[in-house]
């Protein structure tokens, strides 16, 4: 109980950090958190004071059906540093992969919190939970993930669906799904849900949706896909680096090849960003400078949108919505015109024709000079009897 | 043709007493007699087997048009996205409207330079232009991708006033519509008004006078609006940049082009009445023809020194005789107007009738290919893009020529345009018959 009590102010003095690197740590967040959040619109006191009074909240993560790509994700953020945040600005109670307990202790923490912070705390969902069979496929501490995740998620305050399996069941649940996976938000109703989808997600994404919810108990505005807009309201596209190449009509046609090599556009090899939103184009992972999938010269095989990862073909183009010129380009290659036999006689005989008949036509008219007579050709009695024709 | 050589069966002595004495000399040739006296009306029956044929090709050419019009322009035409430059284009409209700049080139001697014996071949070039125009606008509105917002033309605000094809676009329908058919209007007044009844007699007589206070403006229109949008058709193949070989591509094309209009013009006319005089039997009169032979000739040579010139500046001199394909082209081309040139420098020759034709024949053939040919063999639009005309296409082109000349043989037989000597014709049985048969 002492612990919900506890600011972060008072958690990052408890673990000795002083008020030079507290501002320091917000000043990192600032820049890191994606834009549009309204927490980092102020300067980085303000921020400081808001998150300073802030109440740590609780938070509980579950694992289902995942490749914990999530979670290593997280884990390779280093502006601000993760052990802050995990230790000091939120409280993370319940962590299969990053705690210290197991067996009984493990489970033991879990029903501590959610006893401590009976619909207070927050409830992250990573991977998809399987449906068939009354949820056979996966149990926890010898009960279905079905059923943990109802008594979990029952009373939460919010819940926040990490990746593209928590979302809307991700790889396990691409044909021909054999567990029934789903994401939480088929299960989970009248929940407040948000998606943070992405395989795996931007991690960022993940701290702002958190730490809004630490210092101002909202959640973010959501799209139909319940997608914080801040991060997901735009097409990877629109922001894309290369997307000069695509204008230009400069496309890699496969992998390894001189376009590919020069950095040119990935369209062509299926590239789904004209139909993805997400924001990797501008924030990129692991704290490493282009490290994105377009950033290496992989396409992107739009893990943010519901109808397209795992379902469209990963080589297959998408198609281009909206007045964009490249649409209409020409196709680079091919357009050679065949020499038709056909008409290439059509053409010979026409001018043979032309040619004839202006020959015919020349010899009718007369070589005299000033020989104004109606040109004939055939010189008759009167023209003889009038001085003659000399043709 | 119903009786050849009605007129020539007159006399010789009565035809040279006919002559009358014209306007005082212009050059060698303007002085002396004209056998030429008026336009007069060919009698033939309207539809003969040549016309019909004529009108058979049109047939085809126009149901492939209509055709066309139901799906995309790779229906009929050999263009593709890449290759857009088709024979519509290239060839309807870039050479055959050189041949119809007769109005122009004829018109511009005779109203500016004053050669006042030129108006007696007006006719036959203001028809022979407003033919070809009017199959090359028909071309042209098959040949656009959207033919149904062409009606942004009536609506200047919408106009992308940055386009160089804009100028095409609005002055050649300007032209034709307004401009040539207004120079035409005069014959058909005068059909109207010799074979009308009284009161329509009356009527064409009182739209005479308005019509003569407006028509400075109508010639002056006539002139700018084709001296414009000549050299715009130029200035297209100007646009397409390196994509022309340098032998052709010149900032100099817009004026080639114009000038090479004007010398087409007059090779032109000089065919083609001295071709229906042929046809429909009627004497030349080689006065005429020999002052057109000459400034033809006139021309040329100052075009040959303005492209010289165009080539010495840009420095490109040495790809003339580098002997490749272009280059052959290049000189092939030129002799084609090179050679009339000369030879219709010498008086002697220039009023010889088959050599004037010859040479005629040689200038309409080199100057159709120097508008041709960078549009086509020489335009290169890079990668591996290349094109060949269809067989439903070159019928189509085909169809657009023979719809001109069907028109050209209507109009030569309802109006007076075909020059002739109108007392020997009057006298003649001929003339006779047409006087009865129409007063």
């Amino acid at each position: 109980m002492m612990r919900r009590r506890e600011t972060i102010q008072q958690a990052l003095e408890r673990s000795g950090t002083n008020r030079r690197d507290f501002l320091s740590f917000c000043g990192a967040l600032m820049v890191a958190a994606p834009a549009g959040l309204a927490l980092t619109s102020g300067s980085v006191e303000a921020m400081a004071s808001t998150l300073g009074a802030a109440r740590r909240p609780s938070v509980i993560w579950l694992h289902f059906q995942d490749c914990t790509g999530c979670s290593e994700t997280l884990l390779r953020t280093s502006q601000p540093d993760l052990e802050k945040i995990l230790f000091d600005v939120i409280s993370l109670d319940y962590h299969e992969t990053l705690m210290v307990a197991s067996g009984h202790q493990a489970e033991a923490a879990l029903a501590d919190a959610m006893r401590e912070n009976d619909g207070q705390y927050v409830l992250v969902v990573e991977g998809s939970i399987p449906t068939k069979e009354q949820g056979q496929y996966m149990k926890l501490a010898g009960k279905p993930a079905l059923q943990v995740l109802e008594e979990v998620g029952s009373k939460a305050a919010a819940v926040i669906a990490i990746g593209s399996c928590a979302s809307w069941g991700g790889i396990p649940s691409s044909g021909p799904n054999p567990t029934g996976a789903v994401g939480v938000d088929a299960l989970l109703k009248g929940k407040a849900i948000v998606n943070i989808p992405g395989c795996p997600p931007n991690p960022y994404v993940f701290l702002a949706v958190v730490l809004q919810y630490a210092t101002s108990g909202t959640l973010p505005a959501l799209d139909d896909e319940r997608r914080p807009l801040f991060a997901f309201d735009r097409l990877i596209h629109d922001h894309c680096p290369r997307r000069a190449h695509f204008d230009a009509g400069r496309f890699a046609r496969e992998f390894g090849d001189d376009g590919h090599r020069k950095g040119w556009c990935l369209y062509a090899l299926g590239c789904k960003g004209p139909s993805t939103h997400a924001a990797c184009s501008t924030r990129h992972f692991n704290d490493v400078v282009d490290c994105w999938p377009i950033g290496i010269g992989a396409p992107c095989v739009g893990c943010t949108e519901r109808n397209v990862a795992f379902k469209v073909p990963i080589f297959q183009t998408t198609p281009i919505h909206g007045a964009v010129p490249p649409a209409s380009y020409p196709p680079v290659e091919a357009g050679s015109g065949q020499i038709d036999p056909v008409a290439t006689g059509l053409v010979g005989l026409g001018l043979g024709a032309l040619a004839g008949a202006t020959y015919v036509a020349a010899k009718r008219f007369s070589k005299q000079r000033d020989d104004e007579r109606v040109p004939d050709g055939k010189p008759d009695d009167l023209d003889a009897a009038n001085g003659g024709t000399q043709r | 043709m119903s009786t050849p050589s009605h007129a020539s069966s007159l006399p010789r002595g009565a035809a040279a007493q006919s002559r009358r004495s014209t306007e005082p000399a212009h050059g060698s040739h303007g002085g002396g007699v004209h056998l030429w006296q008026r336009g007069v009306p060919v009698t033939t029956k309207l539809w003969t087997p040549a016309s019909i044929a004529l009108a058979l090709v049109a047939a085809i050419g126009l149901a492939i048009a209509a055709y066309r019009m139901t799906g995309k322009l790779g229906v009929v035409s050999g263009m593709t996205d890449m290759y857009a430059w088709g024979v519509w284009k290239t060839f309807n409209v870039m050479t055959l409207t050189a041949l119809g700049t007769s109005g122009l080139s004829v018109g511009m001697a005779a109203w500016v330079f004053g050669r006042k014996d030129f108006h007696i071949v007006m006719r036959t070039a203001l028809v022979m232009s407003l033919v070809f125009y009017f199959a090359g606008l028909l071309a042209l509105g098959i040949d656009v991708g959207r033919p149904w917002n062409f009606y942004h033309v009536f609506m200047p605000w919408t106009w992308n006033l940055h386009s160089s094809l804009l100028e095409v676009a609005v002055c050649m329908p300007a032209y034709a519509f307004v401009f040539l058919l207004a120079e035409n209007l005069p014959m058909v007044g005068e059909r109207f008004f010799y074979r009308g009844s009284p009161a329509m007699r009356a009527r064409v007589d009182g739209w005479r006078k308005p019509f003569r206070r407006v028509y400075p403006f109508v010639v002056a229109g006539a002139y700018m609006l084709p001296a414009m949008h000549q050299s715009s058709l130029g200035a297209l193949m100007l646009l397409a940049g390196p994509k022309v070989h340098p032998l052709w591509q010149t900032p100099a094309l817009p004026l080639l082009y114009l000038m090479q209009a004007g010398i087409c013009g007059f090779a032109f006319v000089i065919v083609t009445v001295m071709l229906s005089c042929l046809v429909w039997q009627r004497p030349l009169d080689m006065k005429v023809i020999g002052a057109l032979a000459d400034w033809m000739s006139r021309l040329i040579l100052v075009w040959l020194g303005v492209r010289a010139l165009d080539l010495v500046v840009r420095g490109e001199l040495g790809r003339v005789l580098t002997f490749d394909r272009y280059s052959i082209l290049f000189l092939i081309e030129n002799a084609l107007v090179l050679i009339p040139a000369l030879v219709m420098r010498v008086e002697r020759w220039r009023s010889t009738p088959q050599l004037v034709f010859k040479m005629a024949v040689a200038t309409c053939v080199g100057g159709m290919a120097y508008r041709f040919i960078p549009t086509t063999v020489t335009y290169d639009p890079g990668w591996q893009f290349s094109y060949f005309p269809a067989v439903p296409e070159l019928l189509v082109m085909l169809g657009f020529v023979a719809l001109a000349l069907l028109g050209f043989s209507f109009a030569v037989k309802l109006f007076a345009v075909l020059p002739a000597p109108y007392d020997d014709w009057l006298k003649s049985p001929e003339g006779q018959t047409y006087v009865r048969k129409n007063s």
